[in-house]
């Protein structure tokens, strides 16, 4: 724990809240430009934000992201302190510590963002009755992809100790997500940074002659969360294995 | 006992030893001075002993105790350390700093104020180390080491980037490390001159080899140089020395001969007294510590 305190202590004018404050804002800001205008659109609110969440995140969840690892762990790059911190704590807690206040972040960053889905359909005035079950997916989800970005993010920290290689990371993990979002979902299975999409719970169903859609339940896609959770696991090892190798 | 002990210390990247086989022995009670050009291999050996990278081979022996995997942090916990540039965090104040490093430590904050004032950064205590001199972050990186009161200090050049008065406050605050707290101190430089007044011991290393190590004192006696002879008659004087199977070197009016034993010398002093050579005077030039320690490291011969 006194590892974890340290990381809160370090954090004090960092103003990493706001990067934590930001990604949702800007996600959720985004969203809001398909405001409902009609009934018809209020009847279905809740169904398109829950759609068009995922292709916004593998939008700004990379640099997002890539933004909150290199922040952690540029702290200790810019003042040198490995050398001074490992011969205080064994290095794994130095690991554990900066992820699990990374785990605070990001449950903030998506809670922020459930809440500000929720205010959204109630400023709006919708009439779709929410769906929590599919508001819960949507979270678990958005917060095992989110893990997943971090980790890369801080394992590219450790080993590279460049944010700007990280931020570039981001940027062009941000941008092939933009790509995969427009191709077919089996592609987005290749595409790790990119598994909001195949983790939606909410399809659209499009009619080119009507231009009109209909949105519709997709089932939980339990095997690709768990792959997701693996991949994470993965990654949550080889970071820890890059803190204990390095040599400072 | 001692605070420091290696054997075999290797450290190998690539075909290339950047520490070759060290084994240094540092004192208690003492202040050790680890000498070398740059690049010599003493910031690789200092981090060996920090555990922050790993030997090749060798082993490392701290405060009495192998240090191994288990009881690395409870010994390191013991021994302050500053290795190349301070570490410490630019968007907080000195205090916030030192904070972190007692919490880390597990040392009581009010040992905060001794450390501060030891190192003279109470003024500015609560400003930001990013707005910090070189001269005061490496003054913090010093009282982050001081937290908790040591029984071992390494500190590396700590006197990079200090104003003349600073490297001079920094020197006396050392040469009392082991009076007044207790603590052996392992210091490096690549200037002997810069701590020949501080320490007791000296180790000097160059290309990852130890060519000296021992006190001072004992290096001192490398420092014996040419016996410089002053003669009424330098020529016949000089017949007399090659005799004796002596290489004599003329400078003006006086003689060189090379390093000699005492009674030797005082032989040779008979010899050309009874030549009637005319011994007016008889000087043993000393090299200065700096001589000696070039002459070691471009020799790379060991005087262990």
């Amino acid at each position: 724990m006194t590892a974890f305190f340290c990381e809160l202590k370090k954090a004090r004018r960092r103003w990493d809240w706001l990067v934590v404050a930001g990604i949702p804002l800007c996600v959720l800001l985004w969203a809001s430009g398909g405001a409902p205008a009609s009934g018809d659109e209020r009847a279905s609110y809740y169904s398109s934000l829950l759609y068009v969440l995922p292709v916004l995140h593998t939008v700004v969840m990379p640099v997002g992201m890539a933004a909150l690892a290199s922040r952690l762990w540029d702290a200790e790059t810019k003042g040198c302190t490995a050398k001074l911190l490992y011969t205080l704590q064994i290095r794994a807690s130095l690991y554990g510590a900066k992820t699990a206040l990374g785990a605070v972040y990001l449950t903030a960053v998506v809670a922020l963002e459930m809440a500000g889905l929720l205010g959204m359909g109630r400023l709006s005035g919708v009439t779709e009755p929410l769906d929590i079950s599919r508001l819960a997916w949507t979270a678990v989800s958005t917060l095992a992809v989110d893990a997943l970005l971090f980790l890369a993010g801080s394992l590219l920290c450790i080993r590279f100790r460049q944010t700007l290689l990280v931020m570039g990371v981001g940027l062009a993990c941000s941008l092939c997500g933009l790509f995969a979002a427009y191709m077919p979902v089996q592609f987005a299975y290749f595409v790790p940074f990119a598994y909001f999409l195949p983790l939606s719970c909410v399809g659209l169903d499009w009619n080119f002659e009507t231009r009109t859609g209909s949105y519709y339940a997709l089932p939980f896609q339990v095997p690709m969360l768990a792959l997701t959770a693996a991949l994470a696991a993965l990654l949550l090892v080889l970071g820890w294995r890059a803190v204990q190798n390095k040599e400072v | 006992m001692n605070v420091i002990e290696t054997s075999g210390l290797c450290k190998q990247f690539g075909s290339h030893f950047a520490v070759d086989h060290v084994a240094m022995a540092v004192p208690e009670g003492c202040v050790y001075g680890f000498i070398g050009p740059n690049g010599a291999g003493k910031s690789t050996t200092m981090k060996m002993l920090l555990g922050l990278c790993h030997p090749t081979a060798g082993h490392v022996q701290l405060l009495g105790k192998a240090m191994n995997d288990q009881n690395r942090l409870a010994l390191l916990r013991q021994t302050g350390s500053l290795i190349e540039n301070p570490s410490c965090y630019g968007h907080l104040t000195a205090e916030e700093n030192l904070q972190i490093v007692a919490d880390l430590k597990g040392v009581d904050k009010k040992d905060i104020d001794r450390v501060l004032d030891i190192v003279h950064l109470q003024k500015d205590r609560r400003r930001k180390v990013g707005q910090y001199s070189l001269g005061m972050r490496q003054r913090l990186g010093i009282a982050m080491a001081l937290l908790g009161g040591p029984r071992l200090l390494i500190l590396d050049e700590p006197t990079n980037g200090l104003d003349p008065a600073g490297i001079q406050e920094m020197r006396a605050l050392i040469a009392g490390m082991p009076r007044e707290c207790g603590t052996s101190v392992l210091i490096s430089s690549h200037l002997l001159s810069e701590l020949e007044q501080i320490i007791d011991q000296v180790g000097i290393i160059n290309r990852g080899r130890l060519l000296f190590q021992g006190p001072l004192t004992e290096l001192q006696k490398h420092s014996r140089g040419d016996v410089v002879l002053r003669l009424l008659h330098p020529e016949q004087g000089a017949a007399v020395l090659q005799r004796s199977g002596l290489t004599v070197r003329r400078e003006q009016q006086d003689l060189l001969l090379p390093p000699l034993r005492d009674a030797r010398l005082a032989e040779l002093v008979q010899a050309l007294a009874a030549a009637g050579a005319g011994v007016v005077g008889v000087t043993v030039r000393s090299c200065t510590l700096e001589e000696i320690f070039l002459n070691l490291t471009e020799s790379g011969v060991s005087a262990q």
